[in-house]
């Protein structure tokens, strides 16, 4: 009866994804991304890839808090209290129960048997694999990420210099 | 009851499907083709590492991680050049971007 979970997890992330187009208020469509995420992390994790899940949880969170605190710059506060539902108290409060016993099934939940028992996806293996057949893409990769720091910082630092800021 | 093939590919379309009906459904709001962009992204992910299960092979999990951190980086990367765009525009429309420079 394995795959009923992976079935539940799949129905979380698809209505997750439904409501994260459909819903109106973009904050909503943020949580609602949460959750899919959260529920694509909990299926990882069933799979015996607990790091993945984890690297993909925390890598949403960070882009989340971002995205958040973006959120709060143009927002549009007045336009937000008439958005608000009436039930907004249970939504929320239904979205963490359903936030915190995903992320409880991290820890607890043992792997899936798929066909035979699951291979070994634990950290010593895939970074194994990471630095012995994809050393390249690593390094790609890394070049990326910091030529995209220092490109959004330059850009940043220009803007505040532009508009008569200390930078 | 198994986790077969289809049941897997049909859940990574429908992902892919909703972030394409999202990009087109609010394609004149910036953020919102933000988010529809990373569902295209964690339809990409379910697949790679759903595959990587079933082929018992770790490659697929290894593109999953380049994945999430592309997704993270495009998300931060945008975020800010949104950010200079709206200090300048006061708007994020794109059908209101005829005059962004190069």
């Amino acid at each position: 009866m394995y795959a009923v979970e992976f079935y539940i997890f799949a129905a979380l992330v698809l209505t997750a994804a439904f409501l994260s187009v459909t819903v109106r208020p973009i904050l909503y469509a943020a949580f609602c991304q949460v959750q899919a995420v959260v529920a694509v992390a909990g299926i990882l994790a069933g799979l015996n890839a607990k790091f993945v899940s984890f690297a993909l949880l925390s890598m949403t969170a960070a882009s989340m808090l971002v995205f958040l605190m973006f959120a709060l710059i143009v927002f549009d506060f007045h336009q937000l209290q008439k958005t608000v539902p009436q039930k907004a108290s249970v939504t929320s409060l239904t979205f963490f129960v359903l936030l915190c016993l995903q992320t409880a099934y991290l820890f607890f939940k043992p792997q899936w048997p798929i066909k035979k028992s699951a291979p070994d996806f634990s950290l010593p293996v895939l970074g194994n694999i990471l630095y012995a057949d994809y050393g390249l893409c690593v390094v790609i990769f890394a070049a990326l990420v910091l030529s995209c720091m220092v490109g959004i910082s330059a850009l940043l630092v220009r803007k505040k210099k532009e508009n008569g800021g200390n930078a | 009851m198994s986790i077969d093939v289809p049941v897997i590919l049909t859940v990574s379309s429908f992902l892919v499907f909703f972030g394409l009906w999202g990009v087109l459904r609010h394609r004149r709001d910036l953020m919102r083709i933000l988010l529809a962009l990373q569902l295209i992204f964690l339809g990409s992910l379910f697949n790679f590492s759903m595959g990587s299960a079933l082929f018992y092979e770790a490659s697929g999990l290894i593109l999953s991680l380049f994945i999430a951190c592309l997704t993270g980086i495009q998300t931060v990367a945008s975020l800010a050049l949104f950010l200079l765009y709206f200090q300048k525009h006061d708007h994020l429309m794109t059908d209101r971007a005829e005059m962004m420079k190069g």
